[in-house]
């Protein structure tokens, strides 16, 4: 999942970035709305976490036009004063949830993940599909019970394909949602990552969890039961 | 010019005065002109029925040698007469009339039928005619037309010293006028540049309030003004206390941790506990600093709205609780105070309403006059009877709030407070906490 952390003090805007950077997300960092509003036109991003008392452009402003620029991705802002005021203005010009500070780092990451849950249509933090269960805020896997062993990359990735259930992601998509801006775009990575995936979770090639489409990508297949 | 009152009532003035008293001056000026005038028909019709009288006809015209009237026997005495043929033809003319021209009044009354008659004005003259019919002692009827011209010098004279007097008279009016309205208006502004003295001295520290009577029109300004700044002077005292407790109450759990030893095991969750401390403390006593100050009057705040930007920002913030908001609030129930005030007070009460209530929270208010009362009810587990006081008598020290209890109804219960109003916790038919809020 891609993050963009918009905080204008360097102290703890690297502490959130240092710890969702731990938890497995790609994050990037701006200090101020402009940095800010470029980088949210510029990279497809999964979640915003954003500062309300910015220089420059405030936080209020930027959401308005992030939102006026159809950037749909959940915004969760952080208020310094923490009246309900900043709130319901934060929250009519687009963002989806606070957090008042001082806060701790684990409350912000389980907001984010609830975040997620909602964009994603989701309602539990762990989700069964079939003989699959996913739990997104231990990044666990079981398979008929038992756990599956996955790398962080290999979660990462099927984590965002259930994100995106029932449609094509395609791989330049899943690329740039799960890897730094360095990272070697031609190489065939993803269909690698893709196949151990396939093997660990489908062992017997009878779930088929992920389905591969010719040409556009890969689409997560199955339903969650209800 | 326009930036002052002094200097907009002067230029109406100057601009309203001349116009007034110029068409006044106008108007009694053609009307005396017009008076000269028939003054002047009447004598020179008087004139001409004199010359008639005194005039014979047998074979020709006869005037007496010496007329009635000696001004039309004397060369230049501005009094001149004639007699005349319809056609133009001068029968006779007064020794006056040495040196005029006869032919082209003559010439004016031509046409004119028996018994008629003309007069009109030229530069010079007036010229008054009348046609008659004379029957001889023969029996036959002659057509003559008598003429009188007189000058026009004697009434242009009068005329312009009538003007001159005139003059004299509106100019002298309208300079007293003009000084009258200064008096006046020196006098009705009075009031405002006390005001700004008074003003003056409160900015220079020589006064503190507004005082003395004033009148009706500028009462709403200083009422308002001395309001203001009574809510500053209080706002001021608050800022004050606010610091003081902040410093005093951070001291606790700053003197806690500097006293404790760092290379204790302990030492790590005694850092954090007293950290949480202090952070319940700062956030309390910001929102106390935030919330509340008796600016009635200043304001009015439709609450509704104010409930309702707050119902949609908590459905956003609890997706996942479905909770139904019902909102009783008539379209005109306004707060009297600081929109700011209103929303941290309701905020506190509707984000505890969604937070411990079941499916449904109901917001309800009333106004009596100044006093409005807001009722947020829910269908919780409710407030235990002896939390109820526990939490309403804090709020006077921010260090005895205890880490872990929600501060929200302590602030709103201040911020009720500040509106000489009150916040009561009780319960709901809805099965949960009622708390009714009361401002004013």
């Amino acid at each position: 999942m891609r993050l963009l952390v918009v905080e204008d003090d360097p102290h703890l805007r690297l502490q959130v970035a240092r710890h969702f950077t731990g938890a497995g997300w790609v994050v990037e960092e701006a200090a101020d709305g402009e940095e800010a509003r470029f980088l949210g036109e510029e990279h497809p991003y999964d979640l915003a976490i954003v500062d309300l008392g910015l220089p420059g452009i405030s936080g209020i402003d930027l959401i308005r036009e992030w939102r006026a620029d159809r950037r749909e991705f959940p915004v969760l802002i952080l208020t310094a004063r923490g009246d309900w005021r900043d709130k319901v203005q934060g929250l009519e010009a687009g963002a989806d949830d606070y957090v008042t500070k001082p806060f701790y780092l684990e409350e912000i990451e389980a907001r984010a993940h609830a975040l997620l849950r909602r964009s994603g249509g989701r309602v539990q933090s762990a989700v069964r599909y079939g003989a699959l269960r996913l739990d997104f805020s231990a990044r666990e896997v079981e398979l008929d019970g038992r756990s599956v062993d996955l790398t962080a990359y290999e979660y990462n990735t099927l984590e965002y394909l259930v994100h995106r259930r029932g449609e094509v992601v395609s791989k330049t998509e899943l690329t740039a949602h799960l890897y730094d801006q360095d990272f070697d775009r031609d190489s065939n990575v993803i269909e690698v990552f893709v196949g151990r995936l396939r093997r660990k979770l489908d062992p017997d090639g009878e779930l088929r969890p992920i389905a591969t489409v010719r040409g556009a990508g890969y689409r997560f297949t199955l339903e969650p039961d209800s | 010019m326009s930036r002052s009152l002094w200097g907009r009532l002067l230029a109406a003035n100057l601009i309203l005065l001349p116009v007034f008293l110029g068409a006044t001056g106008l108007y009694l000026e053609r009307g005396f002109k017009q008076s000269l005038d028939s003054a002047a028909v009447e004598r020179l019709q008087l004139h001409v029925l004199t010359l008639l009288a005194e005039a014979e006809y047998e074979q020709s015209l006869t005037m007496p040698a010496q007329l009635l009237e000696d001004r039309f026997s004397q060369a230049n005495s501005g009094l001149a007469g004639a007699v005349t043929t319809p056609a133009g033809d001068i029968l006779w003319a007064s020794d006056s009339s040495v040196g005029l021209d006869l032919a082209g009044p003559a010439a004016r009354a031509g046409d004119l039928g028996a018994g008629e008659h003309h007069f009109h004005r030229t530069a010079d003259f007036y010229h008054y005619a009348l046609a008659v019919l004379w029957r001889t002692g023969a029996g036959t009827d002659v057509p003559l037309v008598f003429h009188v011209l007189e000058t026009t010098g004697p009434t242009a004279a009068q005329l312009a010293s009538y003007r001159r007097s005139l003059l004299l008279w509106l100019g002298g009016a309208a300079l007293g006028l003009m000084i009258c309205q200064l008096l006046v208006l020196s006098w009705g502004l009075r009031p405002l540049a006390r005001l700004a003295r008074d003003i003056a001295a409160i900015e220079a520290g020589h006064k503190s309030q507004l005082d003395g009577t004033w009148p009706r029109e500028v009462e709403p300004i200083t009422r308002n003004l001395a309001r203001l700044l009574a809510v500053e002077r209080e706002r001021r005292e608050r800022t004050r206390n606010t610091l003081a407790d902040l410093a005093h109450s951070l001291k606790s759990p700053l003197s806690v941790m500097r006293s404790a030893d760092s290379r204790s095991p302990d030492y790590p969750s005694l850092v954090a506990e007293q950290s949480g401390r202090m952070q319940q403390i700062v956030s309390y006593q910001l929102q106390r600093a935030s919330g509340g100050s008796p600016h009635n009057l200043l304001y009015k705040v439709p609450v509704r709205p104010v409930v309702e930007r707050l119902r949609d920002t908590l459905r956003r913030v609890y997706p996942d609780r479905s909770v139904t908001f019902e909102v009783g609030i008539a379209p005109d129930t306004c707060f009297r105070g600081d929109e700011r005030d209103l929303m941290e007070c309701l905020g506190n009460l509707m984000d505890n309403a969604c937070k411990y209530g079941a499916s449904r929270v109901r917001i309800n208010a009333s106004q009596a006059g100044d006093q409005l009362v807001v009722d947020v009810e829910d269908d919780g587990p409710g407030i235990p009877q002896h939390l109820r006081d526990v939490i309403l008598a804090r709020g006077v020290r921010a260090d005895s709030v205890s880490p872990g209890q929600g501060i929200g109804l302590a602030v709103a219960a201040d911020i009720a407070v500040s509106y000489n109003g009150s916040l009561v916790i009780g319960d709901s038919e809805l099965g949960g906490a009622r708390i009714s809020v009361r401002f004013g």
